[in-house]
């Protein structure tokens, strides 16, 4: 079943340039999918798009069948949650309780429900021993988990993670990935970090210049070094010491 | 740690200071305060022994709350200054006779100059052990008990939020125009202007994708706060006996009483 749908979506922040250009996408029920793309091509710009952070572009988005506008715009952030690039921006009440218990409140829900929330949130990052844990004394990697919580504790279908691995040592990187692969729902991860998207993404977008220059399988796409290299990209850091997880290299 | 992520820490230490220890409930200690703060500024100008005895207030929160008065005093300095300004001009102003003391004419310019700045102290300091041991967060929640209109209440976390904000926008610029000016001290005259208009887009910036990362989870304009678990009884007790205190305070000057038993 079709979860997301562009039908020839175009948005400029300026009128001279287009910063994506008759965008054409479907992502089904359940897909990780990698969005890839070198500085400016347009990643975090369609992220913002699905959940209504920008609304005045062309074209059609839907979310479930239902088109992102102005006047559906609670029911759509619902849906779909959005990590942001910056754990700094994300995570703005004093604890990690605090946080990630702000979404669930904002719905009106009783204490007791949004306790049973947060404390499944903390448990699919694995953070629940943290949640009286002052926000300003986290570690990079500890704030990630933190804001990706604050999103499942909102029970969407769709999750958007823009640079997920920013600024994570690999030992954080790699406990990224693993959460990123237990939780079960609908996933686009714009990111630059080739290797993320070869373990966490069966399926890549490539966007270039605002248009999506290639889409399919991540590995036939993260192994195509002229399509990368003709984009701006190199190949995974993985395929270059071709030591890669699935052993393809 | 630098001076601005010491500041940084300060603003996160009182966000949510009182929050999880159970004990005072916040609006008994705002309650406290307020009255404190109300007894404080009755004292009429040329009553300096009798607000005096105020001060035993705020020797008592700090042993209590074992908050070093250096460590207050070191947080407000800067409003110090300033409230020790009002009044400055009394003693030039009013010049009739008070007391003399060894030859020393003592007028009433000075004994008001001198209790309008204890006021102000008085006041500065006792606002600043509440939010030190009650925090942000559960000050706010009382004054939403109190039905304080909850967009003025939202209107302050916000502000208490995104102070932070602006703190380490400013600590990120200076470290960065420290690295490229060594051996320089502060900030040159001529760096003032482009700093500040970068650090008020920054700061927007910033901002901007705080409240963004806000709407997406919900926030229609409240912001929802809830107090910390508390004991009723502990709660009223503390309010009906430093309430008590203050009272009896404001109507028997203490240290005249003392001094006039002890002249006795």
């Amino acid at each position: 079943m079709t979860e997301i749908e562009l039908q020839g979506v175009s948005f400029s922040y300026q009128k001279e340039k287009k910063v994506l250009d008759e965008i054409y996408l479907s992502i089904a029920h359940g897909e990780s999918v990698g969005l890839i793309g070198a500085n400016g091509a347009g990643k975090s710009t369609l992220l913002k798009l699905l959940v209504g952070l920008l609304t005045d572009y062309e074209g059609e988005i839907r979310i479930e069948n239902q088109t992102v506008n102005k006047k559906n715009i609670a029911e759509i952030r619902k849906k779909a949650g959005y990590v942001f690039q910056d754990s700094d921006n994300q995570l703005f009440m004093s604890t990690v309780y605090e946080d990630v218990a702000f979404g669930p409140r904002n719905y009106g829900l009783s204490e007791q429900e949004v306790e049973q929330k947060v404390m499944t949130a903390l448990q699919k990052v694995h953070i629940e021993d943290l949640k009286d844990r002052q926000v300003y004394r986290m570690s990079g990697g500890q704030k990630k988990l933190a804001s990706i919580a604050t999103i499942l504790s909102m029970e969407p279908q769709i999750i958007l993670l823009d640079e997920p691995s920013i600024a994570l040592d690999p030992k954080n990187r790699r406990n990224l990935i693993q959460i990123l692969n237990e939780i079960p729902e609908t996933k686009i991860i714009a990111s630059h970090d080739l290797d993320l998207i070869w373990d966490t993404c069966p399926r890549t977008v490539l966007l270039a210049d605002g248009k999506v220059a290639a889409q399919g399988d991540t590995q036939k796409i993260l192994q195509n070094q002229e399509l990368l290299e003709t984009y701006g990209l190199e190949l995974p850091l993985c395929m270059q010491r071709k030591e890669c997880k699935y052993g393809r290299a | 740690m630098t001076k601005t992520e010491q500041a940084v820490k300060n603003i996160h230490i009182t966000d949510d200071a009182g929050a999880g220890k159970g004990g005072i409930h916040p609006l008994s200690r705002l309650l406290v305060t307020f009255f404190y703060i109300l007894a404080v500024v009755s004292y009429q100008n040329d009553h300096l022994t009798g607000l005096l005895g105020m001060v035993l207030y705020l020797v008592i929160q700090c042993t209590w709350y074992a908050i070093p008065v250096k460590v207050v005093i070191k947080r407000i300095w800067p409003v110090l200054l300033l409230v020790s300004m009002v009044g400055i001009a009394n003693p030039l102003l009013d010049q009739r006779e008070y007391m003399m003391v060894a030859n020393i004419r003592i007028t009433y310019g000075m004994i008001s100059m001198l209790t309008l700045m204890l006021k102000g102290i008085f006041c500065v300091m006792a606002s600043c052990i509440l939010i030190m041991k009650t925090g942000m967060v559960q000050i706010c929640c009382a004054l939403r008990i109190l039905r304080v209109p909850k967009e003025l209440v939202t209107l302050l976390l916000l502000m208490h939020r995104y102070m932070i904000v602006l703190v380490q926008e400013i600590e990120r610029m200076q470290q960065a125009y420290k690295l490229r000016a060594p051996g320089q001290r502060g900030l040159h005259i001529r760096s003032w202007g482009s700093f500040a208009g970068l650090l008020l887009l920054r700061s927007m910036d910033r901002a901007q994708e705080v409240y963004e990362s806000m709407k997406l989870r919900g926030f229609q304009g409240n912001l929802q706060v809830f107090s910390a678990e508390c004991s009723k009884t502990a709660s009223i007790l503390y309010g009906f006996i430093w309430g008590t205190g203050i009272l009896l305070f404001r109507i028997f000057p203490v240290f005249p009483i003392v001094g006039h038993v002890l002249a006795f």
